[in-house]
């Protein structure tokens, strides 16, 4: 092992597809149009002096360190913006180069502090290179004045700021607009006053900074430094790894000390990322080594007992005996478990094995169930497959980007910054959410239409859109005939031209001007290429199925699908959602999405596994509640999740578990869900384990282990151990064997093969045969239905029975903020807190003063099912009528009012629209005083588990 | 199983009102048995079956009632 650094060619590659033939230094050198002499240079290992360029941003001009001489040019021209020509001859270092160099680098240093020996960049400054390789030897200036008594800004809790360092190069300040595109940084001031300032002379905590970490990743002193590596010095190897938050699922350098993570640095070679992060992936990772994490296994026979640390052996023979004891007393269908979205495909795939295998029913469900399983069952049904249809790259070549009910650049913070710079470069954009997301203006970026729409009104509002479509004569009718069935097609024309579906008609519904509704479905309609990028805004409703095919609808009506810069894209929640929904963790399909009952898969499946399988779909998550409450589902196996906390109506599923006999959990830390738990198996994070993860755009990117298991095994291996106790045998000696199992199985992974992750890189599913290197844009000649067409489906708008009344006037949405992941179990337990340590209520002006709400104030949210307090933030991002919360925190109990409405399809909660009513209250609800009792009982019978 | 049968029913005309879309009604009911019997477990799909025998399938809607009528477990 080895750091092996990554090259920096000081200037980003060209995309041209001319070529240009040059000669640097007397060698020939061919390169596309357009690139830098620096990068053409580079590109033959002769690496010109440099500092204001690094090949993550523009070129800039202004170190004058990079300057080169061109046979027939005038003057010293910086090697890093002049662009090669056919014929140049380029010389990048005789006496007068090294004299200019030498020159400048001696002003550089003459406003330095030599502190080089304690310095934190020592042995990773670019400056100290440079010092080095331009031979500086000496300093003849002694200014009287300098900067190095300007004084440290140590705001963030991640990384500081150390003005006496730098060196003004504008590279943090160009991160910041053109790899993040939040522009919170700037250069103040003149001449020797210039200076790197984060907003309006504010520290970086209180600037707009987001702690992306593309300035820290920029600069090339110690002027922005990780926190981390000032405290532990430079990191000493690399291994690159695959970040376990958002379904982004950015590459990372897990830069070590030992076992000791320093660093992650976003993988410039990442194709999902390339080298860029947010501030989750790229410092958010301490929660791994949390002095909360739990290493030992624990029992109990019931919740009301502490706990009992065991070994590893009699915790797996607890656990298994008390599964084969409930199917004994209460059949074999009375127990099931849950595969999770945060851990590998190999791990999930494990765990759908156990349940089918060894227990010997299809009761295993995911997450999936709760977030995107609207988008696996719509986009399956009108395109054949259950996935997404293009790459994130994609993106860079759309010319108007259609964002429905998604909001990236908190929930997939990375990939949404690669929008906002497409959207920079002119793209135009039409944001579909009731709530002002930051993508409808931030700088240099201004939707040109946000279409305001009512919670639970999705659906009227695509109708409309493809009405307009549709009765404007914009329909792409080439496309239509040549790739779907023209039957359904005809059918849903005639379905959606009627007059109901008009924006004029639904304008009441969705409280959306009739004229924006035509405009911006004129506008995508007539796009050169049109993209679709959706969230949770659209599948956790009772219509979310509905809403995905009619989105489906859309793009196939437009011809908006099959080559770059269209299609439809889900973006999916978790980092692995779309990997664990691959390996079949629902309930009715076997890994593949095939159905449980299809013969061929049936026949195929239990040969493989060497057991009876049942053809009969399983429970999903909510009917396992159900069925726990009817005491015909008594035991649970939960790898990974959090239902306790994330599940809709918590009161409800917190009865469910305390009704079940044997709940497993496999977690890296006591969670909501365990203080209800029997058995504790301790799991392992993903820096401690070796498999994949499949983002949101279908890649398998590696997860590679960094440090050796805390408590001993990979979560696969605990799944193996059980299963074997079990009585169905698993001997897989490392993951690589479970995934040659899985491309045996499932033919869009026939190709994948950890060699080929490790040769590419990554891996796009469909993944064919061993020749293919994956698939980036789906769907390009045919759609993968059995007859290859596309299909239109109908989608009647069916009004939410979750409704307002007198005594619940306001709806109720749910979303996520950048700084916390999901139930927050990771990111409360890192310094994110320090941005946002409770979920807050907002609310609109108006609704507040009507009940005299003030910022700042406790206020009750109760709806049909349940009460909870939260601090309010009177705010203008939501419309009259409309409040708002996050539910990273498990006291604040947003569940605890969320309902059991669900989507018809697949019951993914309609967490969008809990129809509540919100009053000012002066202490906590009942459930939230009951929740705390509960947690400090359960936090006291954990900590007598060693005492036990 | 004696899952709630309010739910189920719930469940089975919100399908119905998914694929009541279709003005062949015959379509639209054997796109409901369909969704049905190809996601919900056994022990749900035999409640339902019950309730249409033994209560007229109280509180179904049309479509659905069609719909349960037409499965088999």
């Amino acid at each position: 092992m080895s750091m092996n650094k990554e090259k920096d060619f000081g200037t980003p590659a060209s995309a041209a597809t001319e070529m240009v033939n040059l000669e640097i230094d007397g060698f020939k050198v061919t390169v596309p149009a357009g690139t830098s002499v620096m990068r053409a240079a580079a590109s033959i290992g002769i690496d010109i002096p440099k500092l204001c360029a690094t090949d993550s941003i523009e070129p800039f001009g202004s170190c004058r360190l990079c300057v080169v001489q061109i046979e027939g040019g005038r003057g010293l021209p910086a090697s890093c913006t002049t662009p090669v020509f056919e014929g140049m001859k380029a010389v990048t270092q005789n006496k007068q180069l090294a004299e200019v160099r030498r020159g400048v680098m001696e002003l550089y240093i003459s406003d330095h502090p030599l502190d080089c020996l304690t310095c934190s960049a020592n042995g990773d400054c670019e400056l100290q290179d440079m010092a080095g390789a331009v031979g500086l030897r000496e300093v003849r200036y002694h200014p009287i004045e300098t900067h190095l008594d300007a004084k440290k800004d140590t705001s963030n809790p991640y990384f500081s700021f150390d003005p006496s360092k730098c060196i003004v190069c504008s590279r943090c300040v160009r991160a910041c607009e053109e790899t993040q595109g939040t522009f919170a940084l700037t250069i103040d001031g003149r001449g020797f006053d210039s200076k790197v300032s984060p907003g309006q002379n504010e520290d970086f905590l209180s600037s707009e900074c987001v702690s992306c970490g593309a300035c820290v990743q920029a600069c090339p002193t110690a002027t922005l430094m990780e926190n981390n590596v000032i405290e532990n010095g430079q990191p000493e190897h690399a291994i690159v790894t695959t970040c376990a938050y958002c379904g982004v699922g950015c590459s990372f350098r897990a830069e070590m000390k030992g076992e000791q993570v320093i660093r992650m640095v976003p993988n410039k070679d990442g194709k999902a990322n390339h080298g860029h992060s947010c501030v989750k992936g790229r410092f958010a990772f301490g929660y791994a080594t949390h002095k909360d994490r739990i290493t030992k296994p624990m029992i109990r026979t019931s919740i009301q007992d502490a706990w009992k640390e065991v070994s590893w052996e009699e915790a797996i023979t607890y656990a298994a005996s008390e599964m084969k004891r409930i199917q004994a007393k209460y059949g074999k269908d009375s127990v099931g478990g849950l595969t999770s979205s945060r851990c590998t495909n190999e791990e999930a795939y494990l765990v759908q094995k156990l349940i089918r295998a060894g227990f010997g029913n299809n009761n295993v469900d995911t997450c999936a169930r709760v977030c995107h399983s609207p988008t696996g069952y719509g986009l399956k049904q009108t395109f054949g497959e259950s996935s997404g249809t293009q790459d994130f790259d994609s993106v860079m070549k759309s010319d108007v980007i259609l964002v429905i009910g998604a909001n990236p650049t908190d929930g997939h913070p990375v990939f949404g910054s690669q929008m906002k710079k497409r959207l920079r470069q002119g793209a135009n954009l039409i944001v579909v959410d009731p709530r002002e997301i930051d993508l409808v203006k931030t700088p240099h970026v201004q939707a040109d239409y946000h279409l305001k729409l009512r919670p639970s009104t999705n659906v009227a509002l695509i109708n409309a859109l493809a009405h307009v479509i549709v009765s404007e004569g914009l329909v792409d009718e080439d496309f239509v005939n040549a790739r779907c069935e023209v039957a359904s097609f005809n059918k849903w024309r005639t379905f959606i031209a009627d007059e109901r579906h008009s924006p004029e008609a639904t304008e009441e519904i969705t409280g959306v001007p009739a004229a924006d509704m035509r405009a911006a479905a004129r506008l995508y309609a007539t796009a050169k290429n049109g993209a679709i990028y959706y969230g949770l805004g659209v599948t956790e409703h009772s219509q979310g199925s509905t809403m995905v095919i009619g989105i489906a609808n859309l793009a196939m009506a437009t011809g908006n699908l099959g080559r770059d810069g269209v299609g439809v894209n889900p973006l999916r929640g978790q980092n692995n959602v779309q990997g664990s929904c691959d390996m079949g963790s629902f309930p009715h399909e076997l890994p593949g999405y095939r159905h449980v009952s299809d013969p061929e898969t049936h026949d195929l499946f239990e040969k493989t596994w060497g057991a009876k399988l049942s053809i009969n779909p399983g429970l999903r998550i909510p009917n396992m509640f159900d069925a726990a409450l009817d005491n015909t589902f008594m035991g649970l196996y939960c790898e990974g999740e959090d239902i306790a906390q994330s599940d809709p109506d918590i009161t409800h599923v917190h009865a469910a578990l305390r009704a079940m006999e044997c709940v497993i959990v496999q977690d890296i830390f006591l969670n909501e869900t365990a203080k209800f738990a029997h058995v504790f198996l301790p799991g392992a994070s993903f820096l401690e384990k070796d498999g994949t993860f499949t983002n949101a755009e279908r890649r398998i990117s590696p997860v590679r282990k960094t440090m050796r298991p805390l408590a001993g095994y990979a979560d696969w291996e605990v799944t193996q151990m059980l299963s074997n106790a079990l009585g169905y045998p698993m001997n897989y000696s490392h993951p690589s064997e479970i995934m040659a199992e899985i491309a045996s199985l499932m033919p869009t992974f026939a190709g994948v093969s950890y060699a080929k992750i490790d040769e590419l890189g990554s891996i796009q599913w469909p993944c064919y045969d061993e020749a293919s290197t994956g698939t980036p844009i789906m769907h390009t000649e045919e759609f993968l239905r059995d007859n290859g067409k596309g299909l239109f489906m109908l989608t009647e708008f069916v009004a939410t029975q979750e409704r307002v009344n007198g005594k619940f006037p306001l709806i109720l949405t749910t979303g996520r903020i950048l700084a916390h992941y999901n139930v927050g179990a990771q990111t409360r337990r890192t310094e994110n807190n320090v941005w946002h340590s409770e979920d807050i209520l907002e609310i609109h002006p108006h609704d507040a003063e009507d009940r005299g709400i003030n910022d700042g104030d406790w206020v009750g949210i109760k709806s049909r099912v349940g009460e909870t307090v939260l601090h309010a933030l009177v705010s203008e991002r939501v419309q009259p009528g409309v409040v708002y919360t996050t539910f990273h925190f498990p006291e604040s109990g947003a569940n605890v009012i969320t309902t059991d409405s669900s989507d018809w399809a697949t019951n993914c909660p309609e967490y969008k629209v809990t129809a509540v009513q919100v009053t000012k209250v002066t202490q906590s609800s009942e459930w939230q005083q009951g929740y705390r009792a509960f947690t400090e009982n359960q936090l006291d019978l954990l900590a007598q588990a060693s005492n036990v | 199983m004696s899952m709630k049968i309010e739910r189920l029913v719930k469940m089975a005309n919100d399908i119905s009102a998914f694929f009541d879309a279709d003005p062949d009604k015959t379509i639209a009911a054997e796109g409901v048995k369909n969704h049905i019997s190809r996601s919900w477990e056994l022990r749900m799909r035999q409640a339902i079956i019950d309730h249409l025998k033994n209560h007229d399938g109280e509180g179904l809607s049309p479509l659905a009632k069609t719909a349960v009528s037409q499965i088999i477990v």
